[in-house]
C-alpha cells in the first residue's frame, strides 16, 4: 500500500483514546496538541496496537495515536542483552510504546509490528512505582527504551517531569537515550548529574541506510553540545555498529568528529555494542521487510539471538575501543563483552 | 483486484455500471459482478449472518493476494446531527451482539467525512435502545470486517455508507437507495482510484534467479534448509548490488559442481556466505 502517489493521512490525524484515558492530563494535552485529529475511542489499547496482520511499511506514512492507561508491568528489569553501565538496579520503564523513528534494525518492529505509538497517560502510576522500587533499593532506570522520547517531549512533556521527579529523589539515577536533535529540550529540563541524555551516533552513511527520519550526525552532536552547555553530562553509544563497506573508515572518522567538536571532557561515558536481535523477531522482520539489506545480512544465530559472529563482533568492540582510547579512558568505555564477562 | 461487497443491488448499482461490471456465475445463490481484471463485487444480501457467510464464502473462492484490496458499500441509518447525510468512511465498527469492535487502518486521505457504525441484527428504528457514541447504524459492517479480516489485513479494507435515513427504515425505497449510490458515485470512484495506485509487491529475486537457485541447490546436495540459507545469501547479495552471476564466477562454481555430497554442499554454502558479506 505504500506508495509515493497516495495521498496519505497526515501523521497522527488518529487517536484512539482508551475510555479510562480520557479525562487524564497527559490525554487532554495530546488532544490539544492534535486539535484537528479524528479522536475514536477504543475500550483497550490493544484492540488497535496488537491487531493481527499489521504492515509496517504501510502505516509508518500515516502513524496513529493511541493513548492509554498502563495497567500492570509499569516498570521492567533490564535485558541481559543491553547495558547496564555496572550498575546494579537496572530498570527500564514503557511510557511511550513504539518509536517516529523508522531505523530498520530497531527490534521494536520485530516486536510490535505495527507503526503506531502508544502512550501512556498515567504517568503518576508511572512515578509511583519508582518510588516503590526505591524504597527497597537505588534504582537506575532507563526511560527511552521501547520508545524515543526526546522527539515526543514537546507533545508529551513527559521527560520534564521525569527530570524533575528524578532531582527529587537521591537514589534515582535516569537515562534519556536519543537519536532526537532537539536542543532546546535541554534547555528547559531540570539539569542533574543523575539525569543521563544519552545520544546514539552513527556515520552518516549508516544514518541515511538505516536510521530513517533521524537526523544527520552533525544535528546530534550540536544536541550533545547544547546537553553538555546546560550542565548535563551526556553519554555517548555507538551501538549498534554496522560492519558496513569501509566500516573501519567510516567509524575512525565518526568518532574523531564526535570527539573533535564535542570534547573529552564534556562525555559522561561511552557504550559500544553491534547489532543483535532475537530470533523470533528476526524472522518477523525478514518476512516484513524484504527489501532490508540491515536485516537481511546473514548473522549468525547464537542463544537465541542473531548478531555477528563471534570474530567480527570482537573485531569490531576492539576497533572501537581503541579508536575512543585515542580520546578518553578505558575506564569510559562500556561494551557489551564487558557486560557478558561479569 | 478489488473485491467489493454491497448488500444490496440498489446499493451498488452505479458502481456496477460504472466500471462495467458482468455478472457471472462465480458464487452459486449470489449474485457477482466482475470485470475479470480489476473489480469484482459480490452482493450479500442484507443482516450479518449474510454478510458474514457470504464474504466468506466469496473471497475464499477468490485468490486474494496480498495486493487485493476489500471495499465495502452501502447504506446506513444516521443516529446523530453529525452524521445527518452524506458519505462516510468507517473508521470503527461495533458487533452489537458481541460487543466486538473492528478497526480499518485510515492511512489513505479520502476527503470523506469519517464516522463510526454499530452493526446489529435488526433494523434500527428511531427510538431504539442502542449504545451511544456510533454515527451510523448498519447491519452488515462489521460481520463484513469479521468475515474479510481472514483475507485481508487491517490497512486494506475500506468501508463505505451512506445515510438513507434515520432510523426511518419503511420510508427507504430501492429507488431512494439507487439514487444515493448515483449520487455519491464520484467520491467512490476516487477512493477506487487513489487505492490503485498503492505500489504493487515486488520481489528481490527474478523469476529467473528464483529456478537458478533451485538447480543450483540440487548441485550442491542442499537440504531444505540449506537451501533457505542460500535463498538468503542470493537475496542478501541481490540487494547489496552483487549477481547470482557474479557470486556463480568468484567462486569458480561452474567448475565444483555438482558437489560429491551435502559436506561438500555445506563447505560450498559456507562460502557463498562469506563472498557475499565480504
Ligand atoms: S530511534 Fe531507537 S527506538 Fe526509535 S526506531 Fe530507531 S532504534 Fe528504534
Amino acid at each position: 500500500m505504500r506508495s509515493d502517489s497516495l495521498s496519505f493521512n497526515k501523521q497522527f490525524s488518529h487517536i484512539y483514546i482508551e475510555e479510562d484515558a480520557a479525562g487524564f492530563p497527559l490525554t487532554e494535552r495530546i488532544c490539544s496538541f492534535f486539535p484537528h485529529a479524528e479522536k475514536i475511542f477504543v475500550q483497550s489499547y490493544k484492540e488497535i496496537f496488537s491487531r493481527p496482520r499489521q504492515s509496517y511499511s504501510a502505516q509508518v506514512s500515516s502513524r496513529s495515536l493511541i493513548l492509554a492507561v498502563k495497567k500492570d508491568g509499569l516498570i521492567y528489569e533490564g535485558s541481559v542483552m543491553c547495558h547496564d553501565f555496572d550498575q546494579r538496579w537496572f530498570y527500564y520503564c514503557t511510557n511511550v510504546l513504539n518509536c517516529i523513528y523508522d531505523c530498520e534494525y530497531c527490534w521494536l518492529k520485530g516486536m510490535y509490528g505495527t507503526a503506531n505509538l502508544v502512550i501512556f497517560v498515567n504517568t503518576d502510576d508511572f512515578l509511583k512505582e519508582t518510588e516503590r522500587l526505591l524504597k527497597e533499593h537505588p534504582v537506575y532506570l532507563c526511560l527511552s527504551y521501547e520508545n524515543d522520547l526526546v522527539p515526543l517531549e514537546n507533545m508529551t512533556g513527559l521527560l520534564k517531569e521525569w527530570a524533575e521527579f528524578t532531582v527529587s529523589h537521591p537514589n534515582l539515577l535516569t537515562e534519556i537515550r536519543t537519536k532526537c536533535a532537539d536542543r532546546e529540550i535541554w534547555k528547559r529540563m531540570p539539569v542533574s548529574d543523575r539525569v543521563i541524555p544519552a545520544f546514539t551516533l552513527s556515520p552518516d552513511t549508516v544514518i541515511s541506510a538505516y536510521e530513517h527520519g533521524t537526523p544527520d550526525l552533525k544535528k546530534r552532536i550540536e544536541a550533545v553540545n547544547t546537553a553538555a552547555e546546560q550542565g548535563f553530562h551526556p553519554r555517548l553509544c555507538f551501538d549498534p555498529v554496522f560492519a558496513v563497506k569501509d566500516w573501519q573508515k567510516l567509524y575512525t572518522e565518526m568518532i574523531k568528529e564526535v570527539m573533535t567538536n564535542t570534547g573529552p571532557e564534556i562525555i559522561r561515558d561511552v557504550s559500544i555494542g553491534t547489532f543483535r536481535l532475537s530470533r523470533d523477531y528476526m524472522k518477523k522482520m525478514r518476512r516484513a521487510f524484504p527489501f532490508s539489506a540491515c536485516v537481511q545480512y546473514p548473522y549468525t544465530l547464537k542463544n537465541g539471538y542473531y548478531g555477528y559472529d563471534d570474530e567480527l563482533r570482537k573485531t569490531i568492540t576492539e576497533f572501537m575501543t581503541n579508536e575512543l582510547m585515542k580520546y578518553i579512558s578505558k575506564d569510559k568505555i562500556y561494551t557489551l563483552e564487558d557486560d557478558a564477562n561479569e | 483486484m478489488i473485491y467489493v461487497t454491497a448488500a444490496l443491488y440498489p446499493e451498488a448499482s452505479a458502481l456496477i455500471r460504472h466500471f462495467r461490471l458482468k455478472k457471472t456465475e462465480l458464487l452459486r445463490g449470489r449474485d457477482v459482478f466482475t470485470d475479470h481484471e480489476n473489480m469484482t463485487l459480490v452482493l450479500t444480501g442484507t443482516g450479518e449472518l449474510n454478510a458474514a457467510s457470504v464474504t466468506a464464502a466469496f473471497l475464499a473462492k477468490m485468490n486474494v493476494s496480498d495486493d487485493d484490496v476489500l471495499l465495502s458499500i452501502g447504506s446506513a441509518a444516521s443516529l446523530c446531527e453529525d452524521s445527518g447525510s452524506g458519505l462516510f468512511i468507517i473508521n470503527k465498527m461495533t458487533d452489537l451482539n458481541s460487543g466486538r469492535s473492528y478497526y480499518p487502518d485510515m492511512l489513505i486521505h479520502t476527503g470523506l467525512k469519517e464516522t463510526s457504525v454499530l452493526t446489529g441484527s435488526t433494523v434500527y428504528r428511531k427510538g431504539d435502545n442502542i449504545p451511544e457514541g456510533y454515527g451510523l447504524y448498519d447491519m452488515e459492517s462489521a460481520a463484513v470486517y469479521h468475515a474479510a479480516k481472514m483475507f485481508f489485513p487491517p490497512h486494506r479494507m475500506f468501508f463505505l455508507r451512506f445515510v438513507s435515513d434515520t432510523g426511518t427504515p419503511q420510508a427507504v425505497t430501492a429507488s431512494d437507495l439507487e439514487r444515493l449510490s448515483n449520487e455519491y458515485l464520484p467520491a467512490v470512484i476516487r477512493l477506487v482510484e487513489e487505492v490503485r495506485k498503492g505500489k504493487k509487491t515486488e520481489s528481490i529475486l527474478t523469476k529467473e534467479d528464483e529456478e537458478h537457485i533451485i538447480q543450483l541447490a540440487e548441485q550442491m546436495k542442499c537440504t531444505e534448509f540449506m537451501k533457505n540459507e542460500l535463498h538468503g545469501y542470493v537475496s542478501y547479495a541481490v540487494l547489496t548490488g552483487l549477481s547470482l552471476k557474479q557470486i556463480e564466477e568468484g567462486l569458480s562454481l561452474a567448475e565444483r559442481l555438482p558437489a560429491e555430497n551435502k559436506e561438500e554442499g555445506k563447505k560450498i554454502l559456507y562460502e557463498i556466505r562469506q563472498f557475499v558479506i565480504q
